[in-house]
């Protein structure tokens, strides 16, 4: 059950859901809350997530609930907000997301948009107080996916996957991440859909369905979207335990895309000694002064796991300590991430902990004092580096201290970047 | 309830949200007949909350509780940043600011949060041992009505920490700055209880906003030191004990006309402390004013005249030189805080044309601000309260063929290829004679290289669609 928690490392759940949308270029959403719920969120979820803002929106459409909404229901100024939202914003969609205030006083937002039976508009139902960011995600891609992927007509494309489990703003690097398993595929001529990003639009929502299967880079997140697809357009799902980094782990992620799509092997192996002579080139000038570091990761899920999976398997680096700071409820899934985090080439997994109170993780550090000498964490970690006199890297989420467009460290070239950026003095301390 | 205060809405003779020409708006409010103004259609804005944290979270020694569900604590990661790059700059160690959230969630909606919030409360203490803890409520712990003064109540015997409530639910106002005088309010009923002041002469507080950075401190403080006088900055990362000494203060003043008025008021009354709030130190003119004003208070107007003469023969070279250049230019001039009337001021300094004008709210202190600047601007002004609708602005920006933008909502006027400044900048002076020469260097380069917004907007659009722009920009007032 969620506790207090010291400086939070999510947002709620309209944050989670509003950063999700706001990741697919001309979404309007229309918020159904108070007045400040779009700032919050944004300072809270985008602005920590590497200061970018969003691309398309201002400010998005909002009913700001005021006590008179709160007293006496707020659908009235929701039914002008939307007509005023689809008057001047220029969208594809139209989604309402309601905030804690509509959530308590139980409007009944669904009654107001069938409404309006000719505008590509939909509900997602996103009090904050009903969880975290990643449930947004998980919420946002149930109400898309429920309102815009249409069955299938013909035979599935062979050719082309479907993309989920990367979270918009809380993975820092989502959009350099997309492109690089978008761009590794393309080299096995296989097409992408990756629903978030800037060369996206709602319109892969749309023709999901056609993928030949979907790819799920998480052991928990996205069950649900998997089970929407299995049973209701027939497409099966791929998971892996994160987003492929470093040669080894995109290798093993190549061929199994390979095998389910039954790609040439012998397309995929020149494919993949390309790609590994490219980086190997660029490691090899690293060996002159590239250090061995006991490594402390301390963030999400899927980054911590990739990361170390790169650090450990490709780089010759000793793991000790892993962190991770997702609020997860189910046991079968905490038990995955675990499991995920011991699978190294290394005889000693490092130890896992599954926290998400800065106070406690800091406690943690410290009890691993002797033993770490490196730290990949958020922006919240550099206190703790500086105290233990830890090397310290800027890696996961909250980070407002660097701006990140398309950086990622995923995939075969992503990692050369990560090598830069800890070999970069900044990072350094 | 004695600790919520008072909306700004509640205040006499304050009015939100509308617009029209200058001459048209005074006459209204002259008339009487101002009224509050809604909108059939907004865009989000700011809530109390924010403008709450703003005044709360950098209490040195301070914990501060979000009484809410996860994403209310947005605007404390955010603040968080503010307080590390101060604290950088003035070579204090790195260190994060201390936010807890009660987290809450569906259950607590249901069964009621005061539990949480006793356990929020005591991890404060036993994890930081503070000496101010800051207690912010949100919509969902007000819907639900939490009865945090009863908490207090029941838990502030005993403790060190001093336990401050502060009634900033979002839902409460429309008019942010509602969240600053909730916390001022909870200041002033929680952390001047038992005080015994000693008069301190040489002593003044001054008022600083958070986007006051640590350079334009070092100035502010160097101006006072002018008169003899020493600087006791609140609230942005002021202590405990800086607080209660301002009953000691010989006066007080503000960096922001509409900021804490409440606060001064009471120290006024209570402690019999003057204060001058009504000029800030921004634009040459004003800049005088201000530091004059509060020479007088203390008998040091030699040494004032002084110092401004020595400041005004290093910097105005360079400003009138730059004057010649940018005098003229057709200036839209909008933001949120008050310090967008010292704008209209500093159009007497650069010669700019004024052709808008927005501020957050109207009230006698605005009108007779205004009436004095008019001169500047001309009655034809467009004046509107709107507080931040940027459909509005677009629409207002593309017709009003500005040079360019100065004040809060750059990102939009740049993505409209309008050369943009925000005077907000806290890495360096933006104060006094100092402040207006490096302002005077950033509008003309602004305006001397406009490749980059000229370029973009040429490139990306507005999400706004083509036919907005046509519309009248206040169709949606009622």
């Amino acid at each position: 059950m969620p506790e207090i928690l010291e400086n939070p490392r999510a947002s709620c759940l309209m944050g989670g859901a509003l950063g999700t949308l706001l990741a697919i270029p001309r979404v309007v959403p229309i918020l159904h809350t108070g007045p400040g719920c779009s700032q919050m969120t944004h300072l809270g979820q985008i602005h920590q997530g590497g200061l970018k803002a969003e691309s398309y929106m201002v400010t998005p459409p909002c009913t700001v609930m005021l006590e008179k909404e709160i007293v006496f229901g707020g659908l009235d100024r929701l039914r002008e907000t939307i007509r005023g939202a689809i008057e001047v914003f220029d969208g594809d969609l139209y989604c309402v997301l309601t905030g804690c205030t509509a959530g308590i006083i139980g409007d009944d937002v669904g009654s107001v948009i069938a409404e309006f039976q000719d505008v590509p508009l939909v509900f997602a139902d996103t009090a904050g107080f009903k969880g975290d960011t990643y449930a947004g995600y998980e919420t946002a891609l149930r109400v898309l996916s429920d309102a815009l992927t249409r069955p299938r007509a013909g035979a599935p494309d062979r050719r082309t996957v479907n993309l989920f489990g990367i979270v918009p703003y809380q993975d820092l690097y989502w959009q350099g991440n997309l492109n690089e398993i978008r761009r590794i595929l393309a080299r096995l001529g296989v097409k992408t859909n990756t629903f978030f990003g800037v060369e996206e639009s709602v319109g892969a929502f749309r023709q999901a369905a056609r993928a030949a299967c979907n790819l799920i880079f998480s052991p928990w997140l996205a069950r649900e979207v998997e089970q929407v697809f299995r049973d209701r357009h027939g497409v099966e799902s791929l998971r892996f335990d994160c987003c492929p980094m470093g040669p080894t782990e995109t290798t093993r992620f190549v061929r199994a895309v390979g095998g389910a799509l039954g790609l040439d092997p012998a397309r995929v192996e020149a494919v993949i000694a390309e790609e590994e002579a490219y980086v190997y080139s660029f490691f090899s000038t690293l060996a002159g002064y590239m250090e061995q570091h006991r490594v402390a990761l301390v963030g999400d899920a899927g980054t911590v796991t990739a990361t170390l999976r790169f650090l450990v398997n490709d780089f010759g680096q000793i793991p000790v300590l892993a962190v991770v700071t997702d609020q997860i409820e189910d046991a079968d899934a905490r038990a995955a991430v675990e499991a995920a985090l011991g699978a190294l080439e290394f005889p000693r997994p490092p130890a896992v902990f599954l926290e998400n109170d800065q106070w406690r993780i800091k406690e943690i550090l410290r009890a691993y004092r002797d033993e770490i000498t490196q730290i990949y964490g958020s922006a919240l970690e550099r206190e703790t580096a500086l105290e233990l006199r830890c090397k310290y890297v800027n890696h996961t989420f909250p980070c407002s201290e660097k701006l990140i467009f398309d950086k990622g460290y995923a995939g075969y070239r992503g990692c050369l970047k990560l090598l830069e950026d800890i070999h970069t003095r900044n990072h350094l301390i | 309830m004695a600790g919520r205060g008072l909306n700004r809405e509640g205040r006499h003779n304050t009015y939100y949200g509308d617009a029209g020409a200058f001459c048209e708006m005074d006459h209204k409010f002259r008339a009487g007949c101002m009224q509050n103004v809604n909108r059939t259609f907004m865009q989000a804005q700011q809530c109390p909350l924010v403008t709450a944290v703003r005044v709360m979270q950098s209490i040195h020694n301070s914990v501060i509780i979000a009484h809410a569900p996860l994403g209310c604590a947005g605007g404390m990661a955010m603040e968080n940043g503010n307080v590390k790059l101060y604290r950088a700059m003035t070579g204090a160690p790195h260190e994060n600011s201390r936010i807890l959230s009660t987290n809450l969630d569906e259950r607590d909606i249901i069964m009621g949060g005061e539990d949480k919030l006793r356990r929020a409360i005591g991890e404060a203490v036993r994890r930081y041992d503070p000496e101010v803890i800051s207690i912010m409520m949100s919509c969902a712990s007000g819907i639900i009505g939490d009865d945090v003064e009863a908490v207090i109540e029941e838990m502030q015997p005993g403790l060190k920490a001093v336990l401050v409530p502060v009634f900033c639910e979002g839902f409460r106002s429309k008019i942010p700055i509602t969240g600053s005088d909730v916390a001022f309010h909870g200041i002033q009923r929680y952390l001047f209880r038992d005080i015994h002041p000693v008069r301190q002469d040489n002593l003044v507080n001054v008022i600083i906003l958070p986007t006051c950075g640590a350079l334009d401190r070092a100035y502010l403080t160097e101006m006072l030191a002018a008169l003899g006088l020493e600087a006791n900055f609140l609230p942005f990362a002021g202590s405990l004990a800086d607080f209660r000494r301002m009953a000691s203060a010989r006066v007080s003043t503000s960096i922001c006309s509409a900021f804490a008025d409440d606060l001064l008021a009471y120290l006024q009354r209570t402690y019999d402390i003057p204060y001058t709030r009504f000029v800030l130190p921004i634009g040459s003119e004003e800049t005088d004013e201000w530091l004059r004003g509060i020479a007088r208070e203390v008998g040091r107007e030699p040494e004032a005249e002084a110092y401004l003469t020595r400041e005004r023969a290093k910097y105005m070279p360079k400003i009138r030189e730059i004057r010649q250049r940018i005098r003229g230019k057709r200036v839209v001039i909008t933001t949120n805080l008050m310090r967008s009337l010292s704008n209209v001021a500093l159009a007497r300094d650069f010669g700019f044309e004024v052709v808008a004008v927005q501020t957050a709210l109207y009230d006698d202190f605005l009108s007779d601000e205004l009436t004095k600047l008019s001169d500047t601007f001309g009655p034809e002004t467009l004046l509107t309260l709107n507080g931040a609708q940027a459909y509005e602005q677009a629409n207002l920006i593309r017709k009003l063929d500005a040079d360019l933008f100065l004040g809060m909502g750059v990102d939009q006027a740049r993505r409209q290829g309008v050369p943009a400044v925000f005077q907000v900048d806290r890495k360096d002076v933006t104060f006094g004679y100092r402040g207006l020469a490096s302002l005077a260097v950033k509008l003309a380069d602004a305006l001397d290289n406009p490749n980059f917004v000229k370029k973009l907007a040429a490139h990306k659009k507005l999400p706004y669609r083509d036919a907005w722009y046509a519309e009248n920009a206040f169709k949606y007032i009622v």
